[in-house]
């Protein structure tokens, strides 16, 4: 009877063992819908490493502070984790992220963008993230809005304006934005302050100033935005345009897949970015990397190759109707016919339009800081000149150190 | 005898040290090691660890954002309480009274109570939705033209926070004053009876002194929950508008577990603590003072 509970307790460690080193755990809220599981099949195939995923919250506040106390306290529970670059920028100063130099080869970078490669994915030189996707804000607009008021789609500042003072009526507003706390009002004044020509990273430009008079006047002076955009979130403006109380909005690409794409082509579109002092809008960047704490980091390694090449990107896409950062997938015809965001984020590029948001180790307790300061300014409490001279002071003690 | 009463001690000490030793490393450590940590400036980010002395303190002083965060707990707290009392109070008379379906009255009452505060913090936040919410929808039934953005204005915001923590556990604070109620004597209402008293001068006289010591206790383990409360402002609205509805506990979770800055956290972390001892103190010195008089 020893002999058997031996033998048994020896295979049972031998096996958990040998599963124990061939596995890998991606921490993503990609791992929730329903391909991901034919995408680690893939992936496992093309490695010969078995992949689980473990899914993260899809609602980015409460994402941050998940995978924050993971990374933080050493745990070695996931060994990729799919993070943006506000984390990832954070992470690697940290230390939280493994070094990938040696893990792709030139020919495989030569198919990212070199901004995004030096700038958000790189630290002191070293490679710590392969990015996924490249999703722009796009400026959605309601095609039965537009087609019943007679008005065409804007191409400049003036004509943004009058289209969506045209298109507000009743309970209908011609702008409508999620800019609550969390990351929202942090996204949607960068894009703002790009459009305006002016700079997260100082208020007291003449471009920052001017784009966050408009935001203001845009629910007290122009009334074409609810006060009720102070207290959404992205879910509320989603379901509001597509209730067609909205008849533009900027939003991330996902509200693609929650339109639906058999319902989107019929009352909606994308268009281009109406030019202001810039005809710019912000590009988020998802990325993948490697745990510091995994136990597994040269199985990771296999992974974080594949999901660089141009399979892994493509196969990539299928998740939730996700995005790719190769420029080689971005460009494919094939790519694009099944996957029309990708074709907006091509124009988007060759119109120029896309702006990086800017990114430094601090960045998670600026966009705190100054969230609740521009929230005073929005809701009227504090004037432009005291939101400025705060943001600014803040911001500034933040870079200091303090 | 002595000695073996004496290895009796010894061996009941062993027994519990465990569970003991665990409970002190568990609760002690933490505080100690908070309190350390307080003197310290450390950011994981920047990787920083270096001594501060009472920097993190001063820092508080001057952060505006945390005195706006002070300042609503104190409100979110005095509020919440006084609304728990009032509304307690009254809904344990209603569940003290004799009427039919009284049973089941007591045990559909306590739903709010067992609903997780995430995910009443979270439906909140469409419950009080200008557009889709049931709060208006229902207001509108009476007033027609009514809309309020609950979550964007600086009070509706405070009093939306506070409704909805009321609404929450309100009923847990009436089942624990039933308990009292039921304690009282019935034979006190009888001589009252007999001596003219109504209901209302029966109420003051003898229901109110007799349950001031249980709502006494009520109110400083209230008020220590309200203190420490998280979930509720982190699930409906992250302290927005601003930082008008922030609160002491979920600015420690975010300098914390967002900006990794441990120290200051530590910091807010333990002026919390003597806030909460300072409303423990005079709560169970008053609660002394009324246990004396009756």
């Amino acid at each position: 009877m020893r002999k058997i509970c031996a033998l048994l307790l020896a295979l049972t460690l031998v096996f958990g063992v040998v599963s124990a080193s061939a596995k890998v755990v991606i921490y993503t809220s990609e791992a929730g819908g329903d391909d991901f599981a034919a995408f680690a099949k893939a992936a496992s195939e093309a490695t010969g490493v078995e992949i689980e995923g473990l899914t993260a919250p899809t609602n980015y506040s409460d994402f941050v502070p998940k995978i924050t106390a993971m990374l933080s306290s050493n745990s070695d529970a996931v060994d990729i984790v799919w993070i943006d670059e506000l984390l990832g920028v954070s992470f690697a100063s940290a230390g939280y992220l493994e070094p990938l130099d040696g893990v792709i080869d030139d020919a495989t970078k030569a198919q990212f963008s070199p901004d995004v490669l030096n700038n958000i994915c790189s630290k002191d030189g070293k490679l710590y993230m392969i990015p996924a996707t490249a999703t722009p804000m796009f400026l959605f607009v309601n095609k039965k809005l537009f087609k019943d008021a007679g008005i065409a789609y804007p191409t400049t500042q003036q004509e943004f304006f009058a289209a969506a003072k045209a298109l507000t009526k009743g309970d209908v507003y011609g702008y409508g934005a999620a800019w609550s706390l969390g990351g929202q009002l942090f996204n949607d004044v960068i894009r703002w302050m790009d459009a305006y020509d002016g700079d997260y990273m100082d208020w007291t430009q003449e471009g920052s100033r001017q784009a966050l008079q408009a935001m203001h006047d845009m629910i007290y002076v122009d009334k074409i935005t609810p006060v009720a955009a102070l207290g959404d979130i992205y879910d509320a403006v989603n379901q509001k345009f597509i209730d067609g109380k909205y008849a533009m909005i900027y939003q991330w690409p996902y509200v693609f897949g929650v339109i639906g794409a058999d319902k989107f082509d019929e009352n909606y579109e994308v268009i281009p970015v109406p030019t202001f002092k810039t005809n710019k809008t912000i590009v988020s960047g998802w990325q993948y990397a490697i745990n510091a704490s995994s136990a597994n980091k040269d199985e990771a390694k296999k992974v974080i190759k594949w999901l660089a090449s141009a399979e892994g990107q493509k196969l990539h896409i299928t998740l939730r109707d996700s995005s790719a950062a190769r420029t080689d997938v971005l460009n494919s015809p094939d790519v694009i016919k099944q996957y029309p965001m990708l074709g907006a984020t091509g124009t988007y590029a060759a119109a120029g339009s896309l702006m990086p948001r800017p990114m430094n180790d601090k960045i998670n307790a600026i966009m705190d800081a100054t969230e609740a300061t521009l929230q005073n300014y929005l809701t009227d409490k504090i004037t432009l000149d005291e939101c400025v001279e705060k943001g600014m002071a803040d911001m500034d003690a933040i870079m200091a150190g303090k | 005898m002595a000695h073996i009463k004496k290895r009796w001690d010894l061996l009941c000490w062993l027994l519990v040290a465990p569970a003991l030793g665990t409970r002190i490393f568990c609760t002690l450590y933490p505080i100690l090691r908070t309190v350390y940590d307080s003197l310290f400036q450390i950011n994981k980010i920047r990787r920083i660890n270096r001594f501060n002395g009472i920097g993190n303190y001063i820092q508080m002083l001057q952060d505006t954002n945390l005195l706006d965060t002070i300042q609503f707990t104190a409100i979110f707290t005095i509020a919440s309480i006084a609304l728990h009392t009032l509304l307690g109070v009254g809904l344990a008379l209603l569940l003290n009274a004799q009427f039919r379906g009284r049973k089941v009255l007591r045990s559909v009452v306590l739903i709010p109570w067992a609903t997780p505060l995430v995910v009443a913090g979270i439906a909140a936040t469409w419950a009080f939705n200008d557009m889709y919410g049931f709060v208006n929808d229902l207001i509108r039934r009476v007033l027609p033209s009514f809309s309020c953005d609950w979550l964007v204005g600086l009070a509706t915001a405070r009093w939306a926070v506070i409704l909805v923590d009321v609404w929450k556990d309100t009923p847990f604070y009436a089942i624990m004053i039933l308990a009292g109620l039921q304690s009282i004597p019935a034979d006190l209402y009888e001589a009252a009876l007999a001596d003219g008293s109504g209901p209302v001068s029966s109420f003051f006289r003898i229901t109110l002194p007799n349950i001031a010591p249980l709502m006494c206790t009520m109110t400083v383990f209230f008020s220590l929950w309200r203190l420490t409360q998280f979930d509720l402002v982190y699930a409906m609205t992250q302290g927005g508008p601003g930082t008008s509805t922030s609160l002491l506990s979920y600015r420690t979770y975010i300098e914390a577990f967002k900006n990794l800055n441990f120290g200051y956290a530590s910091a807010i972390s333990v002026v919390l603590c003597l806030f909460m001892v300072v409303v423990a103190a005079a709560g169970f010195r008053a609660k002394k003072h009324l246990d004396f008089e009756t």
